[in-house]
């Protein structure tokens, strides 16, 4: 009936995010640190890279390069350069492809998102059917079923899955395209477009899937089977509910409370897992850059996939925890 | 077999409720009979796994089968066995003609729910009552147990409420829909002493107004003296006294009922040390053949462990299971 209790004060959610921003700045501060020095322990840099593939790799040439690039200067220099360019929010630029690192990420990012969002709608929403009904029939066919099927999920490897698919679907069955993100003979457009987009995306979503259905299968179940057990439960059983209001209401309200803590904490996780994916699938998204950028030595757009993911994520934990104050009645905003 | 002239509206006979365990079957109710009428209050009194609680559950049939097993004569209700109803009628009974509360109001109540909407839970699934109408009346039976500013508790969530303020709500919910029996399963052991005054004083006053029979399951025979027409002390799973709550104080018959009283703190009588009943609860796994209550009981002699004491009329409407009852009394009485 009544909402005023979900309805949040904005002055305090306000200062709450103040807060908040404020106890990220050293996060931050420390990952761009060690993204900077780490990724300077690999061996080669761009311009080794580009000679090679140039196949003239003199020194002088080199040289000229590393000038051109930057890379001549000392460490210390190129991070100090770097920070200042971060603080003015300039992510630098990748001599690699010609282009900003900024517009690189942007052209990339949704199509990343898209996958991700997709994948964790899915996971979530089958994950907590499947857990709800083994919790339910606890110890019964369906809980034995569900139970070995989650335990293969989450005992097989992302690229495993994406193959297999790829050889079920794609080469044998011919139903969905193996990789892309569009028909590269077609150029389709509004309606065409997007079905065309969504028949490319089954295959990457249901592999990043896979894994994430089985952790939130077992994630639920055990919730479930925890709060069944709780006194309040009790309570509804005794003002004569029937079954169904009863695990919904009661039951799968309160176990929902661990899911979306469990979902704030893997969003960075699912975001790894997208580099796979994308490798596999060859689907356009910031994994897939991420991954081009390790092995051309595209130092500064390897940093900026990196700032950008952990911006991501420490994003992503703050909505975590909103969504949790408006799920839980308990947790207030401070 | 009681004093009073109302027919009984619940009427229990022989209920036994077992539990399957690894190591056997346990039997925490043994044939216990009793029967409860219209503005009564029958109080259930014994020491903690006596089976007291597992009654309270086992009426409504809220204990989960398997482990438990609910068998017995009957349990007679409105014209109606709720040991042979189906889940689905006995879901129209629950809540709705026999209510009942808990032990700890503190878990009692789904703590994401408000506590509005948890009383209207019931109203609508028993009454007719919907939306703003249910929601007038869910503040009434607020008022009704008298919480201050009810409508604007309504919308509170059970963490916003004191102790004896939830069991207060728990009541509430407990009176949505009229029941014709209240089963206080421990209602007031987990507040504080002064609170638990005030909640007896409560269930009291509303038995009278609304003429239900009250089924008051304690270990506290304070508490007991205070609120009973009529007192049925268990021990280990059975019936060993009945007796009028008058009767009871004035003479207890069985001498474990008298060592109750006697391990009881009184005021007029301060001592340094209560008086403790030597031994332990037997365990239901082993119980002796004859009278359970033999091994620490100071007045048994072996006949006691010989055969288990019949159910003996005790001349003023009550009943005691003890073969030395006789001599016992004359001891107390005189």
């Amino acid at each position: 009936m009544s909402v005023s209790g979900v309805a949040l004060p904005d002055a305090r959610v306000l200062r709450y995010l103040g807060v908040r921003v404020l106890q990220v700045i050293p996060t931050i501060l420390a990952i761009v640190v060690l993204n900077f020095f780490f990724l300077r322990l690999a061996p080669g840099d761009l311009a080794e890279v580009i000679a090679g593939e140039a196949g003239s790799a003199s020194p002088e040439y080199m040289a000229i390069l590393r000038q051109q690039f930057g890379l001549d200067q000392s460490i210390w220099v190129q991070f100090t350069k770097y920070l200042t360019e971060l603080a003015q929010l300039n992510l630098g630029y990748s001599f690699r492809n010609s282009l900003p690192v900024l517009d690189l990420i942007v052209s990339r990012a949704p199509n990343t998102a898209l996958l991700m969002l997709s994948s964790l709608l899915i996971a979530v929403v089958l994950g907590v059917l499947f857990g709800a009904i083994s919790a339910q029939w606890r110890g019964k066919w369906p809980d034995g079923v569900i139970s070995a099927l989650s335990t293969v999920g989450f005992a097989t490897p992302l690229f495993w899955v994406g193959l297999m698919l790829i050889v079920l679907f794609s080469v044998e069955l011919r139903w969905l395209p193996a990789g892309g993100m569009q028909d590269l003979e077609h150029s389709y457009t509004g309606f065409a477009h997007m079905l065309d987009v969504a028949r490319h995306m089954v295959l990457p979503v249901f592999s990043l899937a896979f894994f994430y259905i089985a952790i939130y299968t077992r994630l639920t179940r055990s919730a479930m089977l925890e709060v069944q057990e709780l006194d309040f439960v009790r309570t509804a059983r005794a003002k004569g509910l029937n079954p169904l209001p009863v695990t919904l209401r009661h039951v799968l309200r309160n176990a929902l409370l661990p899911i979306v803590t469990m979902t704030g904490l893997q969003l960075g996780a699912l975001l790894s897992g997208s580099v796979v994916i994308e490798t596999v699938f060859a689907w356009p998204g910031m994994g897939r850059l991420a991954f081009d950028a390790v092995f051309q030595r595209d130092i500064n757009l390897l940093l900026g996939v990196l700032f950008f993911s952990s911006f991501l994520v420490i994003v992503s934990n703050l909505v975590t925890d909103l969504v949790y104050a408006l799920l839980d009645p308990r947790i207030d905003i401070r | 077999m009681t004093a009073h002239a109302s027919p009984a509206v619940l009427d229990v006979a022989d209920l036994t409720v077992r539990f399957r365990t690894p190591t056997g079957l346990l039997t925490a109710v043994d044939q216990l009979s009793f029967s409860v009428s219209a503005g009564e209050t029958l109080a259930i009194v014994g020491e903690s796994g006596c089976g007291k609680s597992v009654t309270a559950m086992a009426l409504l049939r809220l204990l989960r089968s398997p482990p438990a097993e609910i068998g017995g004569r009957h349990v007679l209700f409105e014209g109606q066995d709720l040991l042979r109803l189906r889940e689905r009628a006995l879901r129209n009974i629950r809540g709705n003609r026999i209510a009942m509360i808990f032990q700890d109001p503190l878990s009692a109540l789904n703590p994401v729910l408000t506590v509005g909407d948890q009383i209207i839970e019931t109203l609508k699934r028993h009454t007719g009552l919907r939306g703003a109408a249910a929601h007038r009346r869910a503040v009434e039976l607020l008022d009704l147990v008298r919480i201050p500013e009810p409508a604007r508790r309504a919308s509170d969530y059970p963490h916003r409420f004191s102790g004896g303020m939830r069991q207060r709500a728990m009541i509430a919910i407990a009176l949505a829909a009229s029941p014709a029996v209240l089963i206080a399963d421990e209602p007031t052991t987990a507040l504080d002493v002064t609170v638990q005054a005030q909640i007896l004083k409560l269930l009291n006053s509303l038995q009278r107004e609304l003429g239900m029979a009250l089924i008051l399951i304690s270990h506290d025979l304070g508490v007991v003296a205070e609120t009973a027409d009529r007192v049925l002390v268990m021990y280990a799973g059975r019936k060993v006294e009945e007796r009028s709550v008058l009767d009871l104080f004035a003479g207890p018959l069985h001498p474990y009922t008298r060592a109750l009283m006697r391990a009881r703190p009184r005021p007029e009588e301060l001592r340094e040390f209560l008086d403790e009943i030597p031994g332990i609860v037997p365990s239901l796994a082993d119980l002796p053949p004859g009278c359970a209550f033999a091994p620490r009981c100071s007045v048994a002699y072996e006949a006691c462990s010989a055969t288990r004491p019949a159910l003996l009329p005790s001349g003023d409407g009550g009943a005691v299971a003890c073969i030395r009852a006789p001599l016992a009394a004359g001891g107390v009485v005189a």
